[in-house]
């Protein structure tokens, strides 16, 4: 029979793996819910997941492609705004949905056995539907506009890949630093509506001064959307900036789960 | 194979920092941090609670374990530790097979997925594989009697349905060790059944349980041993009945001095034995009368809190009439501690005429040798043809057992009453 021992202390990091792994249908169990639990009682539902990008491709196409004329580089303002909003939707919603994830949880982390991080990992599936959606809807436009990418289209993944390390990082320190601290979970709200300013997501950094750029490319995010743009639509190649800020992502995702494996035993005496 | 250790519990203690528990704002960290920082101060102590303290006992296969002890024991922090929810601050816990534990009814539920779709996800969610809630599904179904409304959402379910569906998942449920935090009685009387039965079938198939409740005469039906918790400590441990007779009789002790102790009445519990609203506002009462004075009391001569079950109990009440309503008249009835009503009763002669703004007094007698062991509560009623009307007062009364049976060989007896049965034993072979 299988034996466990629950004492003082925090396992290793490869038990801690092979807990979350023997869970893992867990994932997809919470994934499935807020899937589900999304479009319950809906009348249009999955059509909320097209009405939601759209409407806000068209305000932005509006104010900053008809009305202040944002110099994209050739790029059709619309296919611009959609590649920006695509990926930073995702990751504002693994941001948002997994940093309050775990206080969302609450009855569960006290009642039920399980390793607390599987909560915010399940965001990345439970946001990759809304994500698939835009990222055909963009697709569509793009035959529309008979805009064909090239051979750069197969780094594509790697700019998502790494759009969602980076949400999934955040989400993960401000989940546990929610559950220590609850002022910040009046603070994500905020990185997720402010954040996007920060972010060229309707605006090229080209569009900035030579000087602000070192400070843009903190944000992981601005080399992301940037880096997605470039494999789509082609055009300025990465800079340098680029790889800085995707060191900083890979630090932030390991110190992230680090620290949430510091803080899991603990979880359920905070919450 | 039986006498298998399931758990092994050694040396468990748990600590809550009372502080970080109750309010910690990133605020007060940092300037702690600063103070620490700049004065060199030591980081100042926060209060210690210890929830478990040096707990250590040992569960075999085919065991049924209880354990009792009041809020705040330490019941439901061992139960967490012991479910793996909760870690401990020193101390080891090891468990052996798959360990279920029910810590609520419908964990996992919600309200707006289908009462299909909230079966796979509690069941999931309480271990089971996508594969084995598959198979048990018709039977959690038909165990559960939801039937058609299997596809509603459950926020349009009854509370009951709602409980029942819960707890249908939970049934069906298959661990080596199930930890139980008071849930067994739940629902209709139909599904209670139900339920007892569920679990008179897993003790027969010689699963191992540990239950944790206030409800004494459950533990009392399913534990063979029952640990008592006392501030976050085993206090003792023995068999089910000597351990419940033992922690009932500590709590009518305290009970007993918290009447004795009149001098902080706020923090009695329960109503005195008499009760005095002659010159006070709000005495219970209707339009038609208004109480002046409840009491309780027997033959003895000495003030008693509580009462044996060897003495009739007399209880009087006055009252002034206010508006005579002749059609009607007063009754009693008579509750458990939890709310279920033992007995009911009315005078049988026909209700005298009283007249407005005379004050009179009711008597009625509880014969001996009829309640059992335990705490009641008195209602007093209106009825009549087109009344019926229950006043908003109660009566307490508490019950020991009389000293006659103290320390005998069995000292439980289940039920509210105990009436004394015309007994006869016969040689026949």
């Amino acid at each position: 029979m299988e034996k466990r021992v629950i004492e003082a202390g925090s396992k290793s990091l490869s038990a801690y793996f092979r807990d979350i792994s023997k869970h893992r249908a867990l994932i997809f169990t919470f994934a499935y819910r807020d899937i589900k639990v999304q479009y319950a009682q809906t009348f249009l539902g999955v059509l909320w997941s097209v009405i939601q990008p759209v409407t806000a491709l068209l305000i932005f196409t509006f104010f900053f492609g008809k009305i202040i004329k944002v110099n994209t580089g050739g790029i059709p303002y619309p296919l611009f705004a959609l590649s920006g909003i695509s990926v930073w939707s995702y990751f504002s919603f693994l941001m948002g949905n997994a940093g309050t994830s775990l206080i969302q949880s609450r009855d569960l982390i006290k009642k039920i056995s399980f390793p607390k991080i599987i909560i915010p990992l399940s965001k990345v599936l439970s946001g990759a539907s809304d994500f698939l959606i835009t990222l055909l809807l963009m697709f569509v436009v793009m035959v529309f506009d008979r805009k064909v990418p090239g051979i750069e289209i197969i780094a594509l993944p790697f700019f998502i890949l790494i759009a969602l390390f980076c949400g999934l990082a955040a989400g993960l320190w401000l989940s546990t630093l929610t559950v220590r601290y609850r002022d910040v979970h009046h603070i994500i709200p905020f990185l997720v509506s402010f954040g996007i300013w920060l972010t060229p997501v309707f605006y090229p950094t080209t569009m900035l001064p030579d000087k602000y750029h070192p400070f843009i490319y903190l944000n992981p995010m601005a080399g992301v959307i940037e880096g997605f743009r470039w494999s789509l639509f082609g055009g300025q190649p990465p800079s340098l900036y680029y790889a800085g800020s995707f060191v900083f992502v890979f630090i932030l995702t390991v110190g992230g789960i680090i620290n949430f494996k510091k803080m899991e035993n603990r979880i359920s005496d905070w919450i | 194979m039986p006498g298998e250790v399931m758990i092994s519990v050694k040396n468990l203690s748990k600590c809550y920092q009372v502080n970080q528990k109750q309010k910690s704002s990133l605020k007060q960290d940092i300037v702690r941090f600063f103070k620490t920082f700049l004065t060199d101060e030591q980081q100042r102590q926060e209060e210690d609670f210890w929830a478990l303290k040096d707990v250590s006992f040992e569960l075999k296969k085919g065991e049924t374990l209880g354990i009792i002890g009041a809020n705040g024991a330490g019941k439901s922090t061992l139960l967490k530790i012991l479910s793996g929810i909760s870690y401990p601050t020193s101390g080891t816990v090891e468990t052996y097979g798959k360990i279920a534990a029910i810590l609520d009814v419908g964990t996992g539920f919600h309200p707006d997925l289908t009462g299909r779709e909230n079966i796979y996800l509690s069941g999931t969610l309480l271990g089971m594989t996508k594969e084995e809630v598959n198979s048990r599904f018709n039977s959690i179904l038909k165990f559960s009697g939801i039937g058609k409304f299997i596809e509603t959402p459950v926020k349009y379910y009854s509370s009951g349905m709602y409980i029942r569906l819960a707890f249908s998942v939970i049934a069906f449920l298959e661990a080596d060790v199930m930890i139980f935090d008071e849930v067994i009685a739940v629902g209709d009387a139909e599904f209670t059944m139900q339920c007892k039965k569920k679990l008179e079938e897993l003790i027969a198939q010689g699963k191992t349980l540990i239950i944790a409740s206030h409800n004494m005469n459950e533990l009392f039906n399913y534990c063979h041993h029952t640990i008592r918790l006392e501030k976050g400590q085993i206090s003792s441990e023995g068999n089910t009945g000597s351990e419940i007779s033992h922690y009932m009789e500590d709590v009518f002790h305290r009970l007993k001095e918290q009447r004795r102790v009149k001098l902080n009445p706020e923090k009695v519990d329960l109503q005195p034995n008499t009760q005095n609203w002659e010159n006070t506002k709000g005495a219970p009462g209707n339009d038609n009368l208004s109480f002046t004075r409840f009491t309780i009391y027997t033959m003895r001569t000495e003030k008693e809190a509580v009462f044996f079950t060897n003495e009739d109990i007399y209880v009087e009440l006055d009252f002034n009439v206010l508006k005579n309503n002749g059609g009607s008249g007063l009754a009693m009835a008579l509750y458990t501690m939890s709310g279920n009503p033992v007995f009911s009763s009315a005078p049988e002669f026909e209700q005298q005429s009283m007249d407005d703004g005379s004050k009179y007094r009711v008597c009625f007698t509880i014969p001996k040798n009829l309640l059992n062991q335990g705490i009641f509560t008195i209602n007093i009623f209106q009825v009549g043809e087109e009344t019926y009307y229950k006043f908003p007062f109660e009566a307490n009364l508490i019950i020991h057992l009389s000293d006659d049976y103290t320390n005998k060989w069995f000292q439980l007896f289940p039920g509210p009453v105990k009436p004394q049965l015309t007994w006869n034993y016969e040689r026949i072979q």
